[in-house]
């Protein structure tokens, strides 16, 4: 009888009182266990244009710190930047506004420009006056930390969609940080034009430039690759200038383990991949 | 028994913690409680049968969990599980930071510990990889463990990196007299009776739970079929999505929502209905649904997780999580019933036959005696299991394991073991 039982094939059921002990484990144990099965093999090539989005990154931080250090350092005359800057911001958003067919927005936006720009005006004495007491070095210092965590935190994706361009797009954290830092420079300067001049000139960097190229790799994605290429090209002459030759090797080496090297990384990271699913995973409703 | 999650709170643990406790106490066994304090319920308490119950005070952090710390509550369970002259710890839900300190410590003095997992969890969040680091962790010093369906033994294994064959499947049961179907529905049969069908839902409103199928079924089965009532039974944040459901479609005299409602009041909901419908996307076990087929209901659940093992085909019609899917086999299930083809009045038997609590308390016992203390890993031998568990982890696992018997010494100089009064146990019941 007992025998008899015994070679009734264990059945995954608990309804049922089976001849086998608690304990038993079958053969058919975690056959529905399914390893990798949503894992992407990713191309170099595709890699390679995500991570140059931080190397493009990187650059427009750049360009706001040379600026900076050619009014600190240089006495370049701060209403330069700024008026190009204002003055290309406000073509590509009339460009922008008029390609989405959104020109309804215009007024409110208008409306916020201004009063952003009012507030940084009144503003601007009060920041000159910030850090007065603190060493240049602190500044520094806390300049470089602040950056590190905007690099680490902004949103990197290559590939968005329109209804995330109008309605997602607010990276609030990242760019938070990034005008804390700005702040934190602006402080160092001397005149209260120049702090006005700079903080303006870095909120439509940092603000808008995102904004605006995203919207290109959406529709014009060669002018995206142009204007990567272009501001390379700018900030790598104005470090060789302002740094000499040993920044512009650095400068050379970071670019090149971020967009050459970290892709190889991350494909070799790829095959330690282990991802397990199975039936106690939570199911995917299907509703429609 | 340790658990986070006990009376005062409904749910699956805690009867389960219960149910089990009774059946030991009447199998002849001491069982004491051991959980937080909820609200001003603190300090011991007794309930039935005398299981006694450490409601002990401790800050508690997320629903109902107590604070994750390794250490704290050691000099209290150590001088518990002494006073009450514990041999075996058993820690239940893997949510429950309080079970997994007492399975730790309660390892540390040597006792033979066990640990049931009751429900089911992903590898993706950091969620879960927090939650499995600290598993692993309490798997690696058990003795034992117990989980409530396969899957559920499939899930832990992974997740815990242990051994298969310390882990032991016992389901949950029910208490089937407490789930009789309603007499005067047994007989009547026929089609003049079953002309007006009722659904009955059952379930905490969460979107995990499958309330999102719920909004998109109701409105399409009510349109399929004119003599369909819905009873919906539940609270939670989906709440508000099906009366808006209901309110879009005019179907306020064809669903009732009546919101949270008492597990003793959870028969007398179920026997007013034919179907019970459970549309959840995740589920370990799903003790509801064998409540739902004592009360003689016709069960139409998706195929998630643990649910293919609770119940057979006879009583249920599996569909997909996906809104058709579930459409068509309620209204397959609708029509069995209403054609008469299915004998619902016979489930209430054969569940009884299925589930029964002092079936599992005995298989429960069969584990307890399973370990042997000569078993019992040196502290080396458990030293060499923790650094096997991963680069950084096994490394801290170490680090804690020795702190762990450091505090065990210091406690021991200062609060000496046979200082401690032992408890005069609860006069046991003579057995018949």
């Amino acid at each position: 009888m007992n025998r008899r039982a015994r070679a009734a094939p264990w059945r995954k059921l608990l309804y049922i009182q089976q001849p086998y002990p608690d304990n038993y484990t079958d053969q058919s144990f975690l056959s529905q266990l399914k390893r990798n099965s949503t894992v992407e093999k990713y191309s170099y090539w595709k890699l390679i244009k995500d991570f140059s989005l931080i190397s493009l990154h990187l650059s427009i931080i750049t360009i706001v710190h040379i600026i900076f250090f050619g009014i600190y350092k240089y006495n370049w005359d701060e209403t330069i930047p700024a008026s190009i800057a204002s003055f290309m911001s406000v073509l590509l958003y009339g460009l922008y506004t008029r390609y989405e067919d959104i020109q309804g927005q215009r007024p409110s936006n208008f409306k916020s420009s201004t009063f952003i720009m009012l507030s940084i005006l009144t503003l601007s004495p009060v920041l000159k006056s910030l850090s007065e007491s603190t060493s240049s070095d602190s500044i520094w210092t806390l300049s470089i930390w602040l950056c590190l965590i905007n690099l680490i935190l902004t949103n990197y994706q290559f590939d968005i969609s329109k209804s995330q361009l109008l309605n997602n797009f607010n990276p609030i954290f990242a760019t938070n940080i990034l005008i804390a830092n700005v702040i934190v420079l602006a402080s160092r300067l001397t005149t209260t034009t120049q702090v006005f001049c700079f903080i303006l000139f870095a909120f439509e960097i940092h603000g808008l430039f995102p904004f605006f190229d995203f919207w290109l790799r959406l529709n014009f994605i060669n002018v995206h690759w142009i204007l990567l290429w272009s501001l390379l090209l700018i900030t790598t002459i104005s470090i060789y200038k302002m740094g000499g030759i040993l920044f512009l090797a650095i400068w050379l080496t970071v670019h090149f383990s971020i967009v050459i090297l970290s892709p190889i990384y991350f494909l070799t990271l790829q095959k330690y991949k282990d991802e397990l699913q199975g039936p106690w995973d939570p199911a995917k409703p299907i509703v429609n | 028994m340790v658990c986070d999650f006990f009376y005062p709170q409904p749910g699956g643990v805690e009867f389960h913690i219960y149910h089990l406790s009774q059946k030991l106490i009447s199998q002849g066994h001491s069982v004491v409680i051991i959980t937080h304090h909820y609200n001003n319920r603190k300090g011991v308490r007794y309930l039935t049968n005398g299981l006694k119950v450490y409601y002990i005070p401790f800050l508690v952090l997320y629903r109902q969990t107590t604070f994750p710390t390794v250490f704290a509550a050691f000099p209290i369970l150590r001088n518990i599980f002494i006073r009450e002259n514990i041999d075996i710890v058993h820690g239940h839900a893997s949510l429950s930071s309080l079970a997994h300190e007492a399975v730790f410590h309660g390892s540390t003095m040597g006792l033979k510990t066990v640990f049931t997992d009751h429900s089911l969890y992903g590898f993706a969040d950091v969620g879960s990889i927090l939650g499995n680091k600290a598993l692993k962790f309490t798997l690696n010093s058990v003795d034992r463990i117990i989980c409530v369906s396969n899957t559920c033994k499939e899930n832990i294994v992974l997740r815990g990196a242990t051994d298969p064959l310390l882990v032991s499947v016992i389901p949950n049961a029910v208490i089937s007299q407490d789930f009789a179907p309603n007499p005067n529905n047994k007989n009547s049969g026929g089609n003049l009776f079953k002309d007006e069908i009722t659904i009955i839902v059952i379930s905490r409103l969460f979107p995990n739970k499958g309330a999102d199928l719920l909004a998109g079924m109701i409105p399409k089965i009510c349109q399929a079929n004119s003599k369909v009532k819905f009873l919906i039974a539940g609270d939670g944040p989906k709440f508000i999505d099906i009366q808006q459901t209901i309110e879009k479609f005019r179907l306020q005299d064809r669903v009732e929502l009546i919101g949270g409602v008492k597990h003793e009041q959870v028969r007398d909901v179920m026997v007013k209905g034919d179907i019970y419908l459970h549309p959840t996307l995740t589920e370990a076990f799903g003790t509801v649904l064998v409540e739902a087929a004592s009360c003689g209901l016709l069960v139409v659940t998706t195929r998630v997780g643990g649910i293919p093992e609770v119940l057979p085909s006879n009583m249920t019609i599996f569909a997909n999580p996906s809104v058709d899917s579930l459409v068509e086999s309620t209204l397959r299930g609708i029509k069995l019933l209403q054609d008469d083809k299915i004998d619902t009045s016979k489930f209430h038997d054969q569940v009884t036959k299925m589930y029964d609590w002092s079936n599992i308390a005995k298989r429960t016992e069969n584990v307890y005696n399973s370990i042997r203390i000569e078993d019992k890993l040196s502290n080396l031998n458990q030293l060499k299991k923790f650094h096997k568990c991963g680069i950084w982890a096994g490394k801290l696992f170490i680090l804690c394991f020795i702190v762990d018997i450091f505090i065990l010494k210091v406690l021991e100089f200062f609060y000496p073991s046979n200082g401690i009064d032992k408890v005069i146990k609860w006069p046991k019941r003579r057995k018949f």
